[in-house]
């Protein structure tokens, strides 16, 4: 009984972080779009670029963990293709490791930054959007890859399971 | 650690110990940051290292310019999901169809109204291979000829603006999107003349290879044109408004994308549940190239660190070679990487080196640019590699690879061609962004 309940969390848990960047994605396009025919019909809206920042910031951050979690990683795989399963598999585990030791180190540096401005106020120049919580955002969504990473070395990837991101676009 | 290596020998060092980890299949942004992050730390320290790390990646991800990103990604992805691929081959193949070729010379012209919106060589070699190839096949279309123009045909996806490789081309080194895209306008419709030329004269040496077919009555002309008008002017109004100056790059894909919402939902080809997907799916390739950009721009600073590039650039300029002998050489290095990697990863992986080399002899970064696009996209061709071959392999399962090799043949010809004439007219790349 135990295994439904933990792939209906995960389910959900993928579901609401893929609609958090969802939806500050659209909210990006009708905010650029809008401020971009505002300004030609003498309505400019101004500190469009401070919150587009933050909206591409929380995006960013939920793509690069959805694809982290969907082992959507571009990767060259002419080589690897032709290898046998198991050193296809002790690839996958290097790649893996490679990822974590990068994601370890993003976490470290943006952590020592956090620490760093801790106090300073950063803020926006126009709005004041407050910076600080947008870096949390960002080291807490580089904590998760960095987990799901670790989470990966035990399982290995389903066979033709993650292949496809050779033929997405771009 | 620095007592016994110089700087310079480790940044060969790491330039080769990427080279490896990305032929060896290890994911390419991951890679990247790897070895520009271990690279820092030994050529400076760790401290000075995991800070470069925090400032690259949170500057990369929360930089308005970098919208442009997941924004030009939704258009291709809700253009995709509406089946327009479907209609500009249509379009093309009514007005082009019964010449000899003609669906072949339509495939290309659908490629490269598709890549006007999917800006991906792949995605477009995919879906116009979905909806072209049956048809082709349907009217006794040779095999090889079917295959090959959509392969080749895909590519010019890449150089019609908005293109991904473009977006980050510029993005890695700090050009102006806006002129790239505007230089690549022109060696995109000539690549795509190239092509169309090229199966004209097979089709003129061997007629099997691509029968006749009925020419379409005037109405169903128009109505196919018809199909294409509106998304065509919104085209227009993206393009054309980025490279007249009316938006800029960021701006021109929010109202590219919401413009394809707007359309697809205008002409009910798009439901709420892959509008959805559109999103999810924008999303997840935007993560991909997101983690793609942090790492290379990690990359490049260590190869920046290490002096590499500019004694590199100092042993050119003192061996006085020529602009043309410098594009040459670095054109044989993409053909060469080509062989064992793909697109993205032979950019991430050589423009820390070229980029800085081609600013110290001066040569254009807008002709470069479009001339890295256009090797890489021959690359993509090719075998071992060949992306695009093993996609459209996919669709046609019944059609050997090696079929599809020997139709991309004569296309591989045309591509030598053009390389060189973009090699010897740079005004081609260059006249339009002039203009801006």
């Amino acid at each position: 009984m135990q295994e439904p309940t933990n792939s209906t969390t995960q389910f959900r848990t993928m579901t609401a972080i893929k609609l958090a960047g969802a939806i500050t994605l659209a909210l990006t396009m009708l905010l650029v779009s809008a401020s971009a025919i505002g300004r030609h019909f003498g309505l400019p809206l101004p500190g469009t670029v401070e919150i587009v920042e933050a909206l591409i910031l929380v995006t960013a951050a939920a793509g690069i963990l959805s694809t982290t979690i969907e082992r959507a990683h571009a990767s060259a795989k002419l080589i690897t293709e032709l290898l046998p399963p198991s050193t296809r598999r002790f690839v996958e585990v290097l790649g893996l490791i490679l990822g974590i030791i990068f994601c370890a180190g993003l976490v470290i540096g943006n952590t020592w930054l956090i620490y760093d401005v801790w106090g300073l106020q950063e803020a926006s120049h126009l709005l004041g959007i407050p910076i600080v919580p947008l870096r949390i955002l960002f080291v807490a969504a580089l904590t998760c890859t960095g987990f799901m990473l670790a989470l990966h070395l035990f399982k290995p990837v389903p066979s033709n399971d993650s292949d496809d991101s050779e033929t997405r676009i771009p | 650690m620095m007592e016994f290596i110089s700087p310079e020998m480790l940044g060969v060092i790491g330039f080769i110990t990427l080279l490896v980890l990305l032929a060896g299949g290890m994911p390419i942004g991951f890679a990247l940051g790897f070895v520009g992050f271990v690279g820092l730390a030994v050529l400076i320290d760790f401290e000075a290292a995991v800070i470069k790390l925090g400032v690259i990646s949170f500057s990369m991800t929360s930089h308005y310019e970098l919208g442009v990103i997941p924004l030009y990604l939704l258009m291709a992805h809700v253009c995709f999901a509406s089946g327009a691929s479907r209609d500009f081959f249509n379009a093309a193949s009514r007005l082009w169809g019964h010449h000899r070729g003609g669906l072949a010379i339509a495939s290309v012209g659908g490629c490269a109204g598709f890549g006007a919106v999917s800006g991906s060589s792949l995605a477009t070699a995919a879906t116009m291979g979905l909806v072209s190839i049956p048809e082709m096949r349907a009217k006794n279309y040779s095999p090889k000829l079917a295959t090959g123009s959509v392969a080749a045909g895909g590519t010019v996806g890449s150089l019609i603006p908005p293109s991904g490789m473009l977006i980050v081309l510029g993005i890695l080194t700090e050009q102006s999107i806006g002129k790239l895209f505007a230089a690549g306008i022109l060696p995109g419709v000539t690549q795509a003349l190239f092509y169309v030329v090229a199966i004209a004269i097979i089709c003129r040496i061997n007629p099997t290879l691509a029968p006749t077919v009925a020419k379409a009555s005037w109405k169903e002309k128009i109505q196919a044109l018809s199909k294409i008008g509106d998304l065509s002017l919104l085209i227009f109004i993206v393009i054309g408004g980025l490279l007249i100056g009316w938006f800029t790059p960021t701006e021109s894909g929010a109202i590219g994308a919401l413009g394809a919402i707007t359309l697809a939902m205008v002409r009910k080809r798009l439901t709420m549940r892959a509008f959805i997907d559109s999103l999810y799916e924008t999303l997840r390739t935007a993560g991909m190239l997101y983690v793609i950009i942090i790492g290379a721009f990690i990359f490049s600073t260590f190869i920046s660190a290490s002096g590499l590039a500019s004694d590199i650039s100092d042993w050119i300029l003192n061996g006085q070679q020529s602009t043309i002998g410098v594009m040459l050489g670095i054109l044989l290095v993409y053909f060469i990487l080509g062989m064992f990697l793909d697109g993205m990863a032979m950019m991430a992986l050589t423009i820390p080196i070229f980029y800085p080399i081609i600013q110290s002899l001066g040569i254009s970064g807008i002709w470069f640019g479009i001339l890295v696009v256009r090797a890489i996209e021959i690359a993509l061709i090719t075998p071992p590699v060949g992306m695009n071959a093993f996609v459209i392999h996919g669709i046609s399962k019944d059609i050997p690879l090696k079929t599809i090799f020997a139709g991309i043949g004569p296309f591989l010809i045309a591509d030598l061609f053009h390389v060189v004439l973009l090699l010897s007219l740079p005004i081609l790349s260059l006249w339009l962004p002039s203009l801006m």
